[in-house]
């Protein structure tokens, strides 16, 4: 790791005359949810400009309108000083921005292989020749990696993207978006899927495209990235900038300042108790993702207190949720729910014992699009809102109304189509719609994902209560998230606990060494330690 | 229907812009049933004899078998694919009813009991195909539509089965359809037929069970997302399964009233029903803005088409236009239901000069072409 007078900071302050990048006023909004309310900001030439905000604060719309994907309703985006409108991504591609999304899979065709991938451009280009050829094909996709210095082999080339890793994946992508010589580059939380191994090597990438003079707009909710990389960093919360930071020469960033405009409150005010184990409800045991996994899991959760599972994208942990609810199989492993043996074979048998899921995907696996909440909310126990087998739409009404009051959430009625409800409160109602059963063990994937602040409180204040009466298993991909809801944090690593350790003994630094322990043998740099500091009080 | 009809309640439009789009709402929700109101008059009104009772009663007889079939297809349409074996059923089950009585001298009921058996079967076929072997419905159902095609020329050895016709080997065949069978789309009630009786009952049955059941509902849900469905504890499978099997039953039921009305095992019986009954499933789409499969919208579709049909045909239209017809009308649906986007659309920022002041950067007002070019590509 390099040290911190090295990192080409002083060289690009001097650089940053000329406004690449400036946004006006801009506002979005999606039904009755606003989700941003007049962002402005504005990116100087060879700047890496951080852009922070918590899960839901508006990161991700902005991104979209930056990148073309959706027009704003108010509000201008200027390049090099010139107004410009993206009707679509190729527009905003022509204009010189160029975009990696958080999920690499958005932006890979998993079928074709990864030189076709990597290919992808000239494939859809006019010029090229009507015929395919794998070996030119393969000649640009080299070239396309050489933009990135990366060099991939033959098999690699040929192999479809389904088969390679998924930090392959967000290289290729990263690869593609470079090849179209971008003035602007924007990274929308490049990390989530890395190591820390990995995200070391993109940084310094990403430090050697700002010193050619590359532009980057570099979005995460991680302080240690803003720490390591930026030169200056924007807040967004509530769908509006709280405000734009510079590091203090040769101590870096105020993180004080930077969290009271990240979170509404002094970071101390969200400290909380630990809450002690109840009597076990499940085990676990013998735990085998995959057959030939050398290593095998046993977990016990316990009613009274949070659990939660932490570990990157790829641990296993959807999988090990997915498996405890009946809907998927993995390599080996034993269940028993209150002392029985529990084998469910599909959801619906574990739902009758009283084991629930949120899944990690709300679109594509929890809601059915074009459904009011009342539907949404009852379709698992919709038998006990029927007379004989019809419906009883009056009961189902005065029982969401009850669930909306209780959760708080904001929408004009039972009938109104889930898709008017902004983020936190559609997960509001997917969670609320177990609250109808009696939840022995309540299993939530990824719960604060794309969850506006204020809900991820009230969610997290619903999780915790529910506690009381079940055992309750987070899964995240978040520390901070970790450390804000749990009791008692299990750190997942490809299939196996690397941690298993009591909120008051887990540390910010121990955690993230935990989660990528057997790729990078010695903990993490210390550069991440003046955040971590900062963070820990705040969880 | 029910499950869609609240998007409006929570909009605040200013006023020159709700106007075009409160109109636009209103004519994808009920454009098509104002058309059917406004020909149905029109045609009364300068032609004599379709506004009598007789002729519209016959427009419903005639539209019965297709749309029965069309309902069986809605319900396959709202767990995965439209069934595209209803009309091979159909005219398989018509041979099979002939083959009963006419070959083997059965009885009406038995008949009955044979052809809706044979319909079940294929429709578990289908179902398997689909449910258990993975096939994607259309080309699984459209597999078994050529193979029962085949199998029922194969059966009657590619002759119309007729009574009193000699086979092959000399003997001449003594069956007849029976008074019983003949009855079905024969005989009357009130002045309605009983095969009329029979769709009108099978319609609301499916509706009320659409709509209003709990099963209806969870059909809905497998189709609108079948893995949220299962994460749910829906058994998923079974209820794709069901439908599949349904449509089969459904389709044979089609063919029983079909072979009533025709008294022979006519080879080429229930082809044309298939593409009837899609384009009676996808018209049901448009109605009351639905923009799914549905029993009320397979219905209103099969009436707007029958009286199209037949107001065109007692007008002269010759009876090979036909087609021509349907497709327009179809199309003309699949415009209301896709093309036409009610309520909340996304306007996209009129960043021109122009409107540079903040002040009226809303974008709701300013019609440049660069708004109208991202309207169209965000489908």
């Amino acid at each position: 790791m390099q040290p911190r007078q090295d990192d080409g900071r002083e060289d690009r302050r001097d650089r940053r005359r000329d406004t690449v990048l400036e946004v006006r006023d801009i506002s979005k909004s999606y039904g009755p949810n606003r989700v941003l309310r007049g962002v402005g900001l504005r990116i100087g030439a060879g700047d890496i400009y951080g852009l922070m905000g918590a899960n839901g604060a508006g990161k991700s719309t902005l991104i979209k309108i930056l990148s073309g994907a959706e027009s704003p309703d108010g509000g201008e985006i200027l390049r090099d000083g010139e107004v410009v409108v993206f009707p679509d991504p190729l527009a905003a591609q022509r204009s010189g921005i160029g975009t990696v999304h958080q999920n690499p899979n958005d932006g890979v065709i998993l079928d074709m292989t990864v030189a076709e991938n990597l290919a992808l451009d000239r494939l859809g280009d006019r010029s090229s020749p009507i015929l395919f050829s794998r070996r030119r094909t393969e000649a640009q996709a080299v070239e396309v990696a050489a933009t990135l210095g990366l060099r991939f082999d033959r098999q690699t080339l040929r192999s479809p993207v389904r088969d390679v890793g998924v930090s392959e994946r967000q290289l290729l992508v990263l690869a593609r978006a470079l090849s179209r010589k971008p003035r602007l580059l924007i990274l929308d939380e490049p990390t989530s899927a890395l190591s820390a191994e990995e995200s070391a090597r993109l940084f310094d990438l990403v430090r050697a495209l700002a010193a050619d003079g590359m532009t980057v707009l570099f979005v995460t909710h991680k302080l240690a990235e803003i720490d390591q990389l930026c030169d200056r960093v924007g807040v967004l919360r509530d769908g509006a900038m709280q405000g734009e930071f510079e590091p203090v020469p040769g101590r870096g960033f105020d993180w004080t300042t930077v969290l009271t405009a990240l979170f509404d409150r002094t970071p101390a005010e969200s400290e909380r108790a630990e809450l002690p184990p109840g009597e076990p409800v499940l085990a676990l045991e013998g735990v085998r993702l995959r057959e030939d996994d050398p290593h095998s899991l046993d977990l016990e959760l316990h009613r009274g207190h949070v659990t939660v599972l932490l570990g990157l994208l790829g641990s296993g942990k959807t999988e090990l949720l997915e498996w405890i609810f009946g809907a998927t199989s993995i390599g080996a492993g034993r269940r028993t729910l209150d002392g029985r043996p529990f084998d469910p074979g599909y959801p619906g048998a574990a739902i009758k014992r009283g084991v629930y899921l949120v899944p990690e995907s709300r679109h594509e696996q929890a809601i059915i699009p074009g459904w009011p909440i009342r539907s949404q909310l009852t379709l698992p126990f919709a038998s006990t809102f029927t007379r004989g087998t019809l419906m009883r739409t009056g009961a189902e009404r005065r029982a969401t109304a009850t669930m909306m009051r209780d959760l708080g959430v904001v929408a004009a009625g039972p009938d109104a189509p889930i898709e008017t409800l902004s983020g936190g409160n559609q997960q509001k109602v997917v969670i609320g719609r177990w609250l109808l059963g009696e939840p022995r063990v309540l299993l939530l994937d990824e719960p604060f994902r794309g969850v506006d602040i204020n809900a991820r409180h009230d969610i997290g204040a619903t999780v915790r209560e529910l506690a009381a009466t079940a055992a309750v298993l987070v899964a995240t991909s978040d520390v901070d998230e970790a450390l804000e809801v749990g009791d008692r944090i299990v750190v997942l690593d490809r299939g196996r606990i690397t941690a298993d350790l009591a909120l008051g003994d887990a540390g910010r630094d121990r955690l993230i060494a935990a989660m990528s322990v057997r790729r990078t043998p010695s903990p993490p740099p210390s550069e991440a330690a003046p955040s971590a500091a900062g963070k820990e009080s705040h969880a | 229907m029910n499950l869609r009809d609240s998007t409006s309640t929570a909009r605040r439009t200013p006023l020159p812009a709700a106007f075009p789009a409160a109109l636009g709402d209103f004519v994808v929700r009920y454009g098509i049933i104002l058309v059917g109101v406004t020909l149905y008059i029109a045609f009364s009104a300068t032609t004599t004899g379709f506004g009598t009772w007789d002729n519209t009663v016959s427009i419903l007889q005639i539209q019965a078998v297709a749309a029965i079939a069309a309902l069986g297809m809605t319900l396959t349409a709202i767990v995965g694919d439209l069934d595209l074996s209803v009309g091979a059923v159909t005219g398989l089950s018509v041979t099979v009813a002939a083959e009963a009585m006419i070959h083997y001298e059965l009885t009406g009921p038995s008949a009955i009991v044979i052809c809706l058996l044979v319909g079940l079967l294929v429709g578990c076929v289908n179902a398997t195909l689909i449910v258990f072997l993975n096939i994607p419905p259309l080309l699984a159902t459209l597999g078994t539509m050529f193979t029962i095609q085949g199998l029922k020329r194969w059966l009657v050895d590619g002759q119309t089965l007729t009574t009193g016709m000699k086979l092959g080997d000399g003997t001449v065949v003594k069956g007849r359809f029976t008074d019983d069978f003949t009855a079905i789309d024969g005989d009357k009630l009130f002045g309605i037929p009983y095969s009329v009786y029979l769709f009108l009952v099978i319609a609301l049955l499916l509706w009320v069970f659409l709509q209003r059941t709990r099963h209806g509902r969870v059909f809905y849900a497998v189709g609108g997302n079948e893995e949220a469905a299962r994460l749910a504890g829906t058994r998923v499978k079974r209820y794709k399964f069901a439908a599949y099997a349904i449509s089969g039953v459904l389709a044979a039921t089609a063919g029983i009233i079909l072979a009533s009305r025709l008294r022979q095992g006519d080879v080429t019986a229930g082809d044309s029903s298939l593409l009837d009954a899609v384009a009676m499933t996808l018209v049901g789409y448009a109605v009351l803005g639905a923009k799914k499969p549905n029993a009320l919208g397979t219905f209103v579709g099969a009436v707007f088409i029958g009286l199209i049909l037949q107001g065109l045909t007692m007008r002269g239209l010759p009876y090979y236009t036909q087609d021509l017809i349907k497709g327009l009308v179809l199309i003309f649906a699949l415009l209301m239901s896709f093309s036409l986007r009610r309520g909340r659309r996304r306007r996209a920022v009129a960043a021109t000069p122009a409107s540079a002041d903040p002040s009226t950067g809303t974008g709701a007002d300013v019609p440049t072409t660069a708004p109208a070019i991202a309207e169209s590509t965000h489908g």
